[in-house]
């Protein structure tokens, strides 16, 4: 980033104003996921929901709170100017991230017993996941960049912004979940 | 000082792990044996919210305006 | 500030950026294809009853997609970002491909003001195409019986009027924003220029797309795309929800820019409650840009996904409701009324004080006022679903909330009215549009309640009465509010000073050429004139008011293009503007004009309110003289140097 050049002061104050852009990202994005939440509910109530096998919803599940238990522990290592520990927790993170992709689009959507246009059950399943799924995805994609920058020595204990960044964005990635999972594998039962 | 300052801050992370943990597990029960029980389980679902927005996500650090300080 | 001199037709930003998006479609539908091939699919189909267009659907949408990503790649928004993901650095603010002439603003610059013109002059044009479609089908319309268009055509040009004025309406929302509130706040730009370019050059790719479904098939939905019909429209449905939702990802990165830059940039002094009136409606629009705009977003992708992937969220013969979609819908696109409006309102708060010369009445409740428009607008927005068939039981707390809303906009009237009383007004151009604009927003408000009736809307839903409605509204809150600013800041962007005559012929034209249609539309609508028909039926009797907008629509676009006339002459040509021509106290007018291009090179604080005229003591501590000199002292380079819209200053 453009900020190199900066006093520390200045770079925190433009750490600031970039955090509130972060967040007001976020705030935006939550929006399509609280408006497919409540379309799911809109159909279908909740007393149905899809055929899924509840055992890769865990897996998957647990999966995707790791990666945000390791994208922590990441964060703060570099915080304290422990860039060793920040290398070895987001690499774990990237690989839990592809896992749980893997888990979703790799395991889910092909032992699923319908595809997206049997019905609207299923559309919602496969808009709500493919939406998450995409979201993983460009954190995945965000992690390596800033991993990347990273191995290249941009980021210390005072100026890592984008480490931040990637970390907050996943775990917001990790939030919509928190509440998908319910919505598509806990609650009701699958129509028979 | 700063040391400690780490092991606490990874500590907090450590928490919010077996908090989300116990709740995830305790989920996929309800899930399991009590599926139309849909007000508990959103209620969980906010709660694991909440810490990963608190904790994780460090959603103070918007409100802290200029002069506070990075390490939190 | 040396022109890089760079030859030929590819160093303009928008040449390449067009030409990329060529590329790009084609790209991603040849991408699709093979797919196709691969799974086995048709390919390519060219028969007049089925497909008309060669590619698959599907190939269509991706390489539209495809096209508006290559687009900002080849307009170079995208380089610095692709830079920073490389470790790379770049300069704060890097210096324009141009530094003046009309080339520096077909390429991407990160000045706020230059952004702010772009988008202005973007939503003129954008406006008056949105207009030309309405003279084509105002002209069917003028008698009974088809003469000039098909139904189909008829519905495709009515469809393209609603949602083209709708993306220039927002083009002109970030026209004003974009301008004014860095400039308003003490500030040298926005919170994200990058972010910012961006937001405005995805509107390019956007309008192309929209527009492009008028070749491939056009659209019969009306601006509200409703499915069970926009899922079976013909290829054009597509094009629309894409532009739309390009034009929506703008407003959301638009929106976002301005809260932060609001938030984190004010100058020393400036807390919320002595910031001009005009940033707290900018702000207010922010929000709801912010946040709503992700459901029309939504919306229309559920729409696509139906129409690409067979999904069924809105098919009630897959389990699907289509009430979901419209209540998807409208929750932004009620909300997007307020988006349309508060700025112009907030424009109205701005000047009154100027030309009567006396404090706004109740700053501090005019100031909420917008948020509380903007946080009611968020709870009624199935008013617009009274006969859609939702449960009865909902119309009444919606029709409540709507009435609500009545309350913050009255606020603002009441401070009109009384920053109005005893001042000493003056009627130049602008100060005309903002008179003219209070009392079509009246009557556009008014209008309003007997739609939120229920018993009176279930007559009254779907005729021209709602036509007239919001017609009204958007006039007095978006059309004649836009035509002041431009008017009150013109000297400010160009240096110069438009011709008060043409602007004052401008206004006696436009103000009753719209309360002839608008007052037209309602009757109309109220003898049983529907909306959205090609045809009605002579019986009706209302064959005069039929012609009567038709002229009226005629008149109200002369007076536009004289406007533009005026503009662009007077850019060339105007008399020389003195620095303040207004006697206004906002900082801006402490600058010379043009404006320099770091906005306040010596920054300021605030050390009084904005709006005490007439009373002694200034609002911000800036000495004009300080500027002034310097500019004096450096005459610009080499004499003749054009400055935006070829202005010459020198
Ligand atoms: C702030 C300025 C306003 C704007 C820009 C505006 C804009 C619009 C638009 C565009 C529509 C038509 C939507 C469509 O079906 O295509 C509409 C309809 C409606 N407006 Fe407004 N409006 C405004 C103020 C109001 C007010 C103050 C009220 C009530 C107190 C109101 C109540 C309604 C209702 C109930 C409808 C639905 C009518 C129907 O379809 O039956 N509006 N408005
Ligand atoms: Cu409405």
């Amino acid at each position: 980033m453009s900020t190199g050049t900066l006093s520390i002061a200045d770079y925190h104050k433009k750490t600031v104003t970039n955090r509130l852009g972060l967040w007001l990202f976020i705030v935006s994005d939550a929006f399509v996921f609280a408006g497919l939440f409540i379309a799911r509910f809109y159909l279908y109530g909740a007393g149905v929901r899809p055929e899924l096998s509840q055992i890769v919803g865990l897996i998957v599940t647990s999966i995707l709170v790791l990666s945000s238990f390791f994208a922590n522990r990441g964060e703060v290592s570099m915080a304290y100017g422990d860039t060793k520990g920040y290398f070895r927790n987001t690499l774990i993170t990237i690989i839990l991230g592809i896992a749980f992709l893997i888990g979703v689009v790799g395991v889910e959507w092909q032992i699923a017993p319908y595809g997206p246009d049997h019905d609207a059950l299923w559309s919602l399943f496969y808009t709500m996941t493919g939406f998450h799924a995409f979201h993983v995805l460009t954190g995945v994609i965000f992690l390596v960049i800033v991993y990347r920058n990273a191995r290249k020595g941009l980021y210390t204990a005072e100026r890592h912004f984008p480490v931040e960044a990637a970390a907050v964005y996943w775990h917001f990635v990790d939030v919509v979940w928190v509440f998908f999972y319910p919505a598509l594998y806990l609650i009701g039962l699958p129509p028979i | 000082m700063n040391e400690e300052q780490k092991t606490m801050a990874l500590q907090v992370g450590v928490t919010v792990l077996i908090l989300l943990a116990a709740m995830t597990i305790g989920e996929y029960f309800i899930g399991l044996f009590a599926p139309y029980w849909w007000a508990p389980l959103m209620a969980i679902a906010l709660l694991k919210a909440f810490y990963i927005v608190r904790d994780y996500m460090h959603i103070g650090r918007v409100f802290a305006g200029d002069e506070a300080e990075e390490h939190s | 500030m040396k022109d890089t001199q760079k030859a030929g037709v590819f160093s303009i930003g928008l040449v390449r950026g067009l030409i990329a998006m060529l590329i790009g479609f084609l790209t991603g539908a040849a991408f699709v294809s093979l797919i196709r091939l691969i799974l086995g699919l048709s390919v390519w189909t060219w028969n007049p009853s089925g497909n008309q267009f060669g590619f698959a659907e599907s190939a269509w949408v991706v390489g539209a997609i495809f096209g508006a990503i290559a687009f900002m790649l080849g307009v170079g928004v995208l380089s610095d970002w692709l830079k920073w993901m490389n470790g790379q650095q770049t300069a704060e603010h890097p210096a324009d491909a141009f530094a003046s002439g009309w080339k520096r603003y077909l390429s991407v610059s990160f000045d706020h003001k230059a952004i702010g013109v772009q988008y202005g002059v973007t939503s003129i044009v954008v406006i008056g195409l949105a207009g030309i479609f309405a003279l084509i089908f105002r002209t069917e319309l003028a008698q009974p019986g088809m003469q000039l268009l098909t139904l189909e055509r008829y519905n495709t040009i009515m469809s393209l009027h609603g949602i083209v004025m709708i993306v220039g309406i927002l083009l002109g929302v970030g026209a004003m924003s974009n301008y004014l509130v860095p400039l308003m706040i003490g500030a040298n730009d926005m919170a994200f220029p990058r972010l910012n370019a961006f937001a405005y050059w995805i509107n390019v790719p956007a309008a192309v797309i929209l527009l492009s479904s008028y070749f491939l098939g056009g659209f019969d939905t009306g601006w509200t795309g409703y499915p069970p019909l926009s899922a079976k429209a013909p290829l054009g449905m597509d094009m629309f929800f894409l532009g739309v939702y390009f034009a929506g990802l703008s407003s959301i990165l638009g929106s976002l820019n301005v809260i932060a830059t609001t938030i984190r940039l004010r100058a020393k002094g400036m807390h919320y409650f002595r910031m001009p009136i005009f940033v707290w409606t900018a702000l207010a629009t922010a929000v709801i840009g912010l946040t709503a705009t992700q459901l029309i977003g939504l919306s229309f992708q559920m729409v696509l996904f139906e129409r690409v992937f067979g999904m069924g969220f809105f098919a009630p013969d897959k389990g699907g409701n289509p009430i979901l979609f419209q209540h998807l819908f409208w929750f932004y696109s009620h909300p997007a009324v307020y988006v349309f409006v508060l700025t112009g309102l907030g424009v109205i708060s701005e000047l009154l004080p100027v030309f009567a010369r006396k404090p706004l009445f109740g700053y501090r409740w005019v100031a909420l006022s917008s948020f509380g428009i903007a946080l009611v607008g968020f709870l009624v927005w199935a008013h617009h679903m009274f006969t859609s068939g939702m449960s009865p039981y909902l119309r009444i707390p919606f029709m409540y909330s709507t009435l609500l809303v009545a309350v913050p906009t009255g606020v603002k009237f009441f401070s009109w009215v009384a920053t109005i009383w005893e001042g000493k007004l003056s009627f130049e151009t602008p100060m005309l549009f903002v008179l003219g604009a209070i009392s079509i927003f009246l009557l556009g408000g008014l209008s309003g309640p007997p739609n939120a009736t229920v018993a009176t809307d279930l007559h009254l839903q779907d005729t021209y009465w709602i036509v007239g409605h919001f017609h009204a509204t958007m006039f007095g809150g978006f059309v004649f509010p836009f035509f002041a600013a431009i008017y009150y800041w013109f000297p400010k962007i160009t240096g110069r000073m438009y011709n008060e005559k043409l602007g004052k012929l401008h206004f006696f034209l436009m103000l009753p050429g719209f309360y002839i249609q608008s007052l037209s539309q309602m009757q109309a609508g109220l003898l049983g004139m529907r909306r959205r028909i090609g045809d009605y039926d002579p019986a009706l009797g209302i064959n005069l008011q039929q012609l009567l907008i038709t002229i009226a629509a005629f008149v109200i676009f002369f007076s536009v293009v004289i406007a533009v006339v005026n503009l662009i002459y007077s850019a060339r040509r105007g008399p020389i503007a003195a620095s303040n021509p207004w006697r206004s106290r906002s900082p801006e007018f402490m600058l010379p004009s043009p404006i320099p291009q770091h906005n306040y090179e010596h920054a300021f604080e605030v050390v009084g309110e904005p709006y005490d005229y007439g009373i002694a003591g200034a609002y911000v501590s800036i000495d004009p003289d300080r500027y002034i000199a310097k500019e004096e002292e450096q005459p610009a380079a080499g004499g003749a140097v054009t400055s935006p819209t070829g202005a010459t200053t020198d």
